[in-house]
């Protein structure tokens, strides 16, 4: 009986909304997967894209990243910073070929503690059916033996 | 070289029952750079912050991580702690074990894997903390108060008695709120006007206070302590100045018609108009939509009656600014039109009516002088029926909360019509009785056995009009559910307490929380019920969720005492958690290249131009710094700034990676 | 040529410039920048279809700078970079004067950035046939097929950092892929730090970028980079309505937003 393969999600959220409604969530004892960590920022708007990819350099199989909706941050306009930034880096990855579904973004507010189990657990399910992000780790591997193979078919 | 002290809290059962903290701490005392781990049952008591303190000092340790509860709960706490054992609070940080892994997951070893992945996490980021000192910053001791009511009025008294100065702003013609509106209030049935109006007067007369009817906030900005407010003061169209209220204009205005929103639409007003007779100030205004000199340019008698000329048709609206150092929201309530409930008929028959119409018509200064007379014929009914939870704890309709309110009000209207209509017959439908105050629950009693209300539990399902009658159709659960019908000459709803309709954008302007039902949000619903999370902004009254007189007013003054206590220092100590732009030596003096494309981010506006120049004063370059009095904290900054020239303290570039890296490589 | 070598000295003669950038004949394959320092060195200067190359990148330079006077000469393109570079509050140092030969064949020295500005917006270029083919060719991929294309190409990249020398928009001293501590980027050429580093500079210069094609031209390893920028360049415009290169006044598209931005993909 092979084991269930268990992802390894890392979770960007902004203290003010999200990190407080998954206290919430823990508050009102809701039961989620434990395969989501969080580390907190201040907003949104701090997230660097660099720590994502940071993040799948070093084993992360999916992400989520989370904040306040807009009109609702804590200061003001981090979220929509965020939010730009977001709609760009994913249009890059996507062009790459990076597959955009392994990180997920969301509003999440301070009083929505249900929804962010839901979200939790939601992601774990979709990255567990993704299975490891192979297609990243390996790509180093990947294209060295597919380049010795072509070089030693010639 | 780094010795960092891990301290694994049981939390009693909260966090050991699910998380192996013994084991936790053990594999943490290997961590490297960690000099001593320890796991203690409740980290945040008395002996448990002594334990902290003296293993800081024993093992002179440069650093700390909590394993405890949320950082959002005792950052603070153990901050303090480090700081009395000598090392710079900052170098405290605290690993959340218990809200987002113990309260949250099973009994496991991945559970205990987990936390003790977050404490890994945390102590990679201490190592990289640096020490960070208060910034200090100047206090305005001035208080804004949104909202006139008797929150509002209470929080305003308060402070100005405390010696500060206060600034209220009403967007209504008169300050008063809902409690001007109220005939009675229980559980005494004492006048409303009686007891608000000499509160009214004092605001408007007390040297500390500055009064600004007819006037919204328009913007905010700023931080505790330093708030600047824009204050729209809309055109009056009446030089305060000259007017005397000698109410001459509005006793000839030929414009009679216009509903009345005091009298809640059951009588009408004219075009010039103050809204009640104790208004404060009792001054009027011109109603631009409806006046006919505004409309068509015609009429202008006012101006012609006027003893002192204080028309002035072209006033425009005007903005003020103001400094203030904090703010109280007190911005009340309003009842939401049970136009959701068609199977009551509310606006389709004349005789179903709200709470606050029927106090209308209860008041001696209502539009029927205090006689209990149907809408629609001005007849006195004899049989009136009072639905209460129309609308509330209803998770169908979308208001699941219970209003608060409605119990008590609506023994009281039943009371006053009884009382009024001795023959008459009062029936009440309702679902439970929510009397929990003093003397609120004998008040009821008296309702049922001295004046004889009928109180029958069970939903009203349908109200229908008959031969000039309203049949209510209800149920008496207590009576095995059967079915009661009703031919009752008037219909009270106890409709539901919604937030005020502008909470949502001035909530937005403040940049404070709220609720999906719009009610502002504390700062923590036990320990913090009057303070929000943005500092310097507090809450009185109604605006937060819905509640009585003697509630707001004790909450009005809780919230003051916040703001005098935010005054009783001339400087107020900020968190450093501030960006930073670095500076090196010549002849970079700053990796910084001057792009400045920070700066347009910052909501605060706190990122400034600097010229850096040489010894002979030449400019040799002019790149981005920050005002550390401004800044907030966000960040968006760094992530905006391609080289990383510009970094936040205590959630610095390193800091951050260090966490990314600790987290997901054991 | 002749004209704008008679220009080009009278410049020199009256003080206006102290040092002229332009371009002179192929030594080997095609025309090379080259860098005047008197009236007398006009003859070099050419101006053909030949001459490729962004000279805007040679403003950052402490030896341009200290020229203070300084002529350029450039096509669309690098007038596009001195906009861009001008609303991010770069060229303040120097006192431009720009250059540029229309469709025309005539010379055209600007007066100040406006004109520069005006010219640009009139003579707004749009992608080339071959940029735009190869776009559509790649978008028209699987994700998977385009992840194969790109993982091939980075795997062959080998650090040299061409692409941000040649770029005039990369003009910070200290950049963060030469950050060491901490190591934000590996230095080494393997695909996943070759991956990291252009992901990161496509993303810095996204709605900056003024797509002259350099970086794709200049790779010693023939990788299409200018196609990354490209791309982001076409999804700001189409989503933000933001063009780069177009006003002296910051346009600049991630340090600003609309409440009403839109996305499919935020739950």
């Amino acid at each position: 009986m092979s084991e269930q393969f268990e992802p390894k999600i890392v979770a960007f959220v902004c203290n003010w909304c999200t990190y407080a409604g998954a206290d919430l969530a823990g508050t009102s004892r809701t039961k989620y997967a434990t395969n989501v960590s969080i580390i907190r920022f201040p907003c949104t708007g701090r997230i660097d894209f660099m720590l994502l990819m940071k993040a799948f350099e070093n084993g992360a199989d999916g992400i989520i990243v989370s904040g306040c909706h807009p009109n609702d941050c804590h200061y003001t306009s981090g979220n929509f910073h965020a939010r730009r930034r977001w709609i760009v880096f994913r249009s890059l990855l996507d062009f790459m070929g990076f597959d955009t579904d392994r990180i997920t973004f969301s509003w999440v507010s301070a009083a929505e503690g249900t929804k962010w189990a839901s979200l939790v657990n939601e992601t774990t399910e979709k990255i567990r059916a993704k299975g490891a992000f192979t297609e990243f780790k390996n790509l180093d591997l990947e294209t060295f033996n597919r380049l010795h193979d072509e070089a030693i078919a010639k | 070289m780094a010795r960092i002290g891990v301290f694994i809290c049981h939390c009693g059962e909260n966090i050991s029952a699910t998380v192996d903290v013994a084991k936790v701490a053990e594999k943490a005392g290997k961590l490297s750079g960690v000099a001593f781990s320890v796991d203690y049952k409740y980290m945040c008591s008395d002996p448990g912050q002594t334990l902290i303190i003296e293993a800081i000092k024993k093992h002179k340790l440069t650093g700390i991580v909590v394993a405890a509860c949320s950082p959002r709960m005792h950052e603070g706490t153990f901050r303090k702690a480090a700081e009395k054992a000598g090392i710079n609070p900052y170098f405290c940080e605290m690993a959340n074990i218990r809200e987002q892994v113990s309260w949250v997951h099973p009994k496991s070893d991945t559970t205990t894997q987990k936390a003790l992945d977050i404490v890994r996490t945390l102590v990679e980021k201490v190592k990289k903390n640096t020490a960070l000192f208060p910034i200090k910053v100047p206090v305005t001791k001035t208080a804004l108060v949104i909202g006139g009511g008797i929150a509002g009025i209470q929080a305003a008294l308060d402070i100005a008695n405390a010696g500060h100065q206060v600034i209220m702003v009403e967007k209504k013609p008169s300050i008063g709120g809902h409690m001007s509106q109220l005939s009675e209030t229980f559980p005494t049935l004492d006048c409303s006007q009686c007891i608000l109006t000499p509160r009214m007067v004092e605001v408007a007369q007390h040297p500390n206070i500055t009064l600004h009817t007819y006037a919204e906030v328009e913007s905010v900005s700023g931080f505790v302590g330093n708030f600047d407010v824009k204050i729209k003061m809309k055109a009056k169209s009446v030089d305060y100045s000259k007017c005397t209220g000698c109410g001459a204009c509005w006793q000839k205005c030929p414009s009679k018609k216009i509903p009345d929103e005091f009298n809640e639409g059951m009588g009408f007003r004219t075009a010039i108009y103050s809204p009640f007779p104790q208004a404060v100030p009792n001054k009027p205004v011109i109603d631009r939509l409806n006046c006919t000199w505004f409309l068509k340019g015609k009429c202008g008698l006012c101006t012609k009656i006027c003893p002192t000329g204080a028309i002035n048709y072209d006033a425009v609206d005007e903005f003020i600014d103001v400094k203030v150092g904090a703010i109280v929201t007190a911005t009340g309530f309003d009842l939401k039109h049970a136009d959701f409930f068609p199977e009551y008929g509310y606006g389709k028959f004349k005789d179903v009516i709200d709470g606050m119409q029927f106090e209308r018509l209860a008041s001696a200064s209502g539009p029927t002088a205090g006689e209990i007379r149907r809408p629609s014929d001005g007849k006195i009914p004899e049989k009136i029926v009072f639905v209460a939870c129309a609308g509330s704890r209803d998770k169908a309709k979308g208001i699941e909360y219970c209003s608060k309110i409605c119990c008590m009000y609506t023994a009281k209207h039943a009371m006053l019509y009884k009382h009024k209509n001795h023959e008459g017959k009062a029936y009440v439908f309702y679902m439970d009785i929510r009397a929990a105050g003093k003397d609120y629950d004998e008040f009821v009693r008296r309702a049922i056995e001295e004046d004889e209300v009928q109180y029958i539990r069970g939903r009203v399902s349908r109200i229908y009009e008959k031969n000039e009658k309203l049949i209510v159709k209800g149920v008496d659960t207590l009576m095995n559910g059967e079915p009661v019908d009703i031919e009752a000459d008037m219909v009270v709803l106890a409709t539901a307490v919604v937030a005020n309709i502008e909470a949502e954008s001035l909530a937005q302007k403040l940049h404070i929380s709220y609720n999906k039902h719009k009610f502002f949000a504390e700062a923590h619903p036990k320990l913090k019920p009057v303070e929000t999370n943005t500092a310097g902004i507090m809450l009185a009254g109604a605006c937060q969720s819905a509640k009585d007189i003697p509630e707001s007013v004790s909450q009005a003054s809780a919230s003051a005492s916040k703001v005098i206590g935010l005054f009783s220092s001339s400087e107020l100590t900020r968190e450093p958690i501030v960006a930073v732009v670095n500076r090196q030596a010549p002849p970079n003096y700053t990796s910084c290249t001057g792009c400045l494309l920070c700066q347009e981010v910052c909501p605060y506006h706190a990122i400034e131009t600097e010229e850096i120049k040489d010894r002979a004063g030449n400019v040799l370059k002019v790149v981005a710094r920050v005002n550390a009095g401004l800044c907030q904290g966000c960040g968006t900054c760094v992530a905006m700034c391609r080289n990383k020239s510009i970094d936040l303290q205590g959630f610095s570039n390193d800091q951050m990676l260090s966490e990314v890296m600790a987290l997901l490589n054991s | 040529m002749k004209q704008l070598q008679n220009k080009v000295a009278e410049l020199f003669d009256n003080g206006t410039i102290s040092l002229m950038i332009g371009f002179q004949n192929a030594l080997n394959k095609q025309p090379v920048p080259c860098f005047i320092t008197v009236a007398s060195q006009v003859e070099r200067l050419i101006y053909t279809p030949e001459c490729k190359g962004n000279l805007a990148v040679y403003l950052h330079k402490i030896e341009v700078k200290q020229a203070k006077k300084v002529g350029i000469i450039g096509n669309v393109a690098t007038l596009r970079s001195l906009i861009q570079l001008t609303s991010e509050n770069q060229l303040g140092d120097i006192e431009k004067t720009v250059i540029t030969v229309n469709a025309q064949n005539e010379v055209i020295i600007f007066a100040n950035m406006d004109e520069v500005e005006a010219y640009v917006q009139a003579n707004f270029p749009e992608y080339t046939d071959e940029d735009k083919k190869l776009l559509e060719q790649l978008n028209a991929m699987s994700r998977a097929e385009r992840w194969q294309y790109w993982s091939e190409q980075f795997s062959v990249c080998v650090k040299c950092y061409a692409c941000r020398a040649v770029c005039p928009m990369c003009y910070c001293p200290s950049c963060t892929v030469e950050s060491n501590q901490p190591q934000w980027i590996k230095v080494s050429s393997e695909t996943t730090g070759n991956l990291e580093w252009h992901t990161m500079r496509a993303m810095h210069l996204a709605g900056r970028c003024i797509n002259c094609g350099e970086c794709g031209r200049i790779c010693p390893v023939g990788i299409p980079v200018h196609l990354l920028t490209a791309q982001m360049n076409k999804d700001i415009e189409a989503e933000f309505g933001a063009k780069t290169g177009f006003s002296c006044k910051s346009g600049y598209a991630l340090n600003t937003f609309k409440p009403g931005d839109k996305e499919q993909f935020i739950k």
